[in-house]
């Protein structure tokens, strides 16, 4: 289950803050205001504005940090943001530093404007005029209070109080006497709100002891004034006189507003650069403070604006990278989280299209590989040509039954496959028009002379059509049907054999009986040239019946049924066993290439011994009368193709075999040889057939004969018998 | 023009971020002593204080703005934590005036509602430097027989200034007048 943190919407966040910040500076401005209760709150909030635009700016900063990384990473949508953020700024920037450039401008002149020398001229003008017309009061009472003083000398001490009271005709005035320390001697006056009499401060005092009367304004409470005056009595230096006058309300009132008026432009006056500062100050907190919180919340809106493009591009990427697993969460329901379920619903399919791609290329790898098993264990070749005869394909027994490696030559040219085998030049040649025909399938047997011999091969070809029904090639499927050709000869001939045996082998012996039963009979009977004829005769007869018998014998050992028994052994040690019987004296010098690295063979030994004997043999009896011969044996490790064989190659420097006997050398009867059954050769094939062998007559040998004999290696497994050692 | 006003606000702003460190100056208010007088039961509080106003702060008294001090009494019970509630804590409000029209000071106390006029400054300030029997509140709060440390504090408050000079009050050295904590212990 996805973790969901409660979050609330941005757009609400972005109003909160904004109404915050709004309300936050709607209070400072209203501090500034000069009769403001906030007033008090002013300094709070300027450091409360403070401390957000700080915040701010860290946020800012934060989130520019953020987007910085974003584009050293090169992250999916960061340069958008940046576009837009860069932009939003621009936009919110331009307009709020003209505003906020000509605000300062007008700040400045309209405080500017407050303060103007006929004005400061005139405040001052009506304070002097307010204390001029209260010092005109102020002389006057001093005067009156000095009167006082003056005829209050004369009176003695005792009588001071008394006096006093008959001195004061003024009745908004408060006489007081006392004494150097402050003792109060008489009073008389209508203050009633305070207890004692309101004695002047010690600067005064001094300068009325030093003989100064003292006159001066004073204020009480909001909007009263009132003047004092400290004489000292005249002849008692002890002794002082205070007369606090009140001012009539009316004018305490005027001179007041004077006052107060002066005093507030003095203090407008002073405070001119500070209001300037406080105002500037409060205008650029408000900018700073909006910009900051635009620029953070034009970062929140354009992040989340750009988030399912930037979402795409992740996506887009990650397609790119082949993981169509990928899917893009649907955050916004408008047209860009449509573009988003867009994006998804085409992965799906892409993944589906990928997956069903897959699981077709599978299904066609597996039959390829099939195929291609099928193929590698057909016992025939088979390749494909395209219309240029090209090979497009051939399988390990085309390889084998030609004798060359097409793999090297798949997509070639024809000519430079015939080039690098000319034997299949001379193949091909003969099967061109075939393969040219464009015909659907076509038969045809014929002889190829490869390295290995003369073969005979069996072909079928069958044109591929592409999907449009036109010709693209062609399949071509070979048989080597040489050895099945040669097996029904080979059966055949024994059974003519073993028939020839049959049906003549029964009358010779009556015939030979009978021939000596005549000459027995008759030979007494006869005499002189009558004799003569009839030993002469029934000689003959025995001797060819003799003659006969051999041939039948011959072919009655051709026909039979022989009783091979297989077992490993070392070919070099039999070969040398045979040689040892042909010594050089013989009429044959017999030159051994023997390989001494050979594995055992599968053969029979008694069997082998023939088949050597039998070859050597044909070449001592080959060579031209009066001539010595030279033969060579061979035995190599064979590499061809399939499991590992032996090769004995037997060749010999007499006339060899003429080309139109080579093919059907090892049939019976057939022998270059004016004596002899003919069927030395055929016995040979006979029986390295049995031992699963091959014997071939080597066509392109030219100096004399060569036989070349493969058998087949003894697996590792077989229970080797070691006597041939 | 503008661009002078700049220059100034931003001297300004960078002395007040620099005066706490750098600000070492004549200017000041400095208490010179301090004690309770005891008579009876009743304790007032007598100190001498030497003001030192900076030529700012007189021309501004001058120029009709009033300056309020603010005097601050603390006395601690040394048994109790740092953190917790001073035993006694009172606070007096003394407001400097200038009168144009009478050419004369005034101090009024703030709470008290008190005014007294004055000829010159400097005899405001010669009254204002020995201050006598004060009776602070919360006097029953001391036990006999018992000790208690007193923290006496004389500042010029700033929140008392008109609100344009306030902010470069706060960032002006100039402005920033005040005592150190006076701190004496109060034997029984």
């Amino acid at each position: 289950m996805a973790r969901r943190t409660l979050r609330p919407p941005l757009t609400l966040s972005i109003i909160a803050l904004f109404l915050a910040i709004l309300v936050s500076l709607h209070l400072m401005s209203t501090a500034t205001q000069d009769a403001s209760e906030l007033g008090e709150m002013y300094s709070s909030l300027v450091l409360t504005n403070g401390l957000a635009s700080l915040m701010l700016l860290g946020l800012v900063g934060a989130n520019i940090y953020w987007l910085a990384r974003q584009l050293r990473k090169k992250a999916a949508g960061s340069n958008l943001t940046s576009r837009m953020i860069f932009l939003f700024s621009l936009l919110s920037l331009a307009p709020a530093s003209i505003v906020f450039y000509y605000s300062v401008q007008f700040l400045d002149r309209s405080v500017d404007s407050w303060f103007d020398v006929n004005v400061d001229q005139a405040m001052d003008d009506a304070l002097k005029l307010g204390q001029t017309a209260l010092d005109e009061r102020m002389r006057n009472l001093l005067k009156e209070t000095e009167q006082i003083a003056q005829q209050l000398s004369t009176s003695p001490i005792s009588l001071l109080s008394i006096r006093l009271g008959e001195l004061n005709e003024n009745e908004d005035a408060d006489l007081t006497l006392f004494t150097r320390q402050g003792q109060i001697i008489g009073f008389n006056g209508s203050q009633t709100e305070t207890m004692t009499p309101n004695l002047p401060e010690i600067g005064i005092m001094v300068q009325v002891r030093q003989g100064k009367p003292y006159i001066g304004l004073e204020t009480i409470g909001h909007d009263g004034l009132q003047i004092r005056a400290v004489v000292s009595l005249i002849g008692e230096d002890a002794i002082f006189l205070q007369a606090i006058y009140r001012i009539p309300r009316q004018l305490a009132q005027l001179t007041d507003s004077v006052e107060a008026a002066y005093q507030h432009y003095k203090e407008l006056t002073f405070l001119r650069r500070s209001l300037k500062f406080t105002f500037t100050l409060t205008l650029s907190l408000i900018l700073l403070l909006s910009l900051l919180a635009a620029v953070w919340a034009a970062f929140l809106s354009i992040r989340r604006i750009v988030e399912p493009v930037r979402l795409l591009a992740v996506g887009t990427r990650a397609i790119a990278d082949g993981d169509y697993e990928k899917r893009l969460p649907v955050k916004d329901r408008g047209e860009l989280g449509f573009l988003v379920e867009s994006f998804n619903t085409m992965t799906d399919k892409i993944a589906q299209a990928r997956d069903e791609a897959q699981q077709s290329k599978w299904v066609v790898e597996r039959q390829r590989a099939y195929l291609e098993t099928v193929l590698a264990s057909l016992s025939s070749a088979v390749l494909s040509f395209d219309s240029e005869l090209r090979v497009l394909t051939a399988n390990q027994s085309a390889n084998h039954i030609l004798h060359a490696d097409f793999e090297q030559y798949i997509g070639w040219p024809p000519v430079v496959l015939c080039g690098a085998y000319p034997h299949i030049a001379e193949l091909m040649s003969q099967l061109e028009p075939s393969m040219n025909s464009e015909s659907p399938s076509w038969k045809m047997e014929l002889t190829f002379n490869s390295p290995a011999g003369r073969q005979e091969l069996f072909c079928r070809g069958s044109s591929l059509y592409g999907t449009q029904g036109q010709h693209e090639g062609l399949v071509l499927i070979i048989d080597d049907v040489t050895a099945l050709i040669q097996a029904q000869r080979s059966t055949a001939w024994s059974e003519v054999a073993r028939r020839l045996a049959h049906e003549i082998k029964n009358p010779l012996t009556p015939i030979q009986l009978s021939a000596e039963r005549l000459r027995h009979k008759l030979a007494k009977t006869l005499e002189g040239p009558d004799l003569e004829v009839l030993e002469k005769s029934t000689r003959t007869i025995v001797q060819q019946v003799e003659a006969m018998k051999t041939m039948v014998n011959a072919f009655s050992e051709y026909a039979k049924p022989s009783h091979t028994q297989l077992r490993p052994l070392r070919i070099n040690p039999l070969v040398e066993e045979v040689v040892a019987l042909y010594p050089p004296n013989a009429g044959l010098h017999i030159d051994l290439q023997l390989d001494p690295d050979l594995p055992e063979v599968l053969g029979d030994p008694v069997k082998l011994r023939q088949v050597i004997h039998n070859l050597i043999k044909n070449a001592a009896e080959a060579m031209p009368q009066g001539r010595s011969g030279k033969m060579t044996i061979q035995t190599t490790f064979g590499v061809g193709f399939g499991t590992g064989t032996i090769e004995l190659r037997l060749s010999d420097d007499g006339p060899g075999i003429a080309p139109d006997q080579a093919e059907r050398i090892f049939e019976p009867y057939v022998t270059s040889k004016t004596k002899g059954t003919g069927l030395g050769l055929a016995i040979v094939r006979r029986i390295i057939e049995e031992l699963g062998g091959q014997i071939k007559l080597d066509t392109a040998y030219r100096h004399g004969a060569s036989f070349l004999i493969t058998l087949p290696v003894a697996q590792p497994s077989t229970d080797v018998n070691d006597e041939q050692r | 023009m503008r661009s002078r006003h700049l220059i100034f606000f931003a001297l300004i702003f960078l002395e007040g971020l620099l005066a706490p460190l750098a600000w070492s100056s004549p200017y000041g208010i400095f208490i010179k002593s301090a004690d309770f007088i005891t008579s009876g039961d009743l304790k007032t509080l007598s100190a001498d204080i030497d003001y030192r106003f900076t030529p700012s702060a007189i021309k501004a008294l001058e120029e009709g703005i009033p300056l309020t001090l603010l005097i601050t009494l603390k006395v601690r019970d040394p048994d109790r934590l740092w953190f917790q509630e001073p035993l006694i804590e009172d606070q007096r409000r003394i407001q400097l005036r200038y009168q144009p029209l009478a050419k004369s000071f005034q101090i009024a106390d703030l709470g008290s509602g008190a005014v007294q006029n004055f000829a010159s400054l400097a005899t405001v300030l010669d009254t204002l430097s020995r201050l006598r029997g004060w009776k602070f509140v919360g006097q029953y709060a001391f036990e006999k027989e018992k000790s208690y440390d007193a923290i006496l504090r004389f500042k010029l408050d700033i929140e008392s200034l008109p609100l344009p000079l306030r902010l470069v009050a706060y960032l002006s050295p100039e402005w920033h007048l005040e005592t150190e904590p006076y701190q004496w212990r109060v034997e029984p």
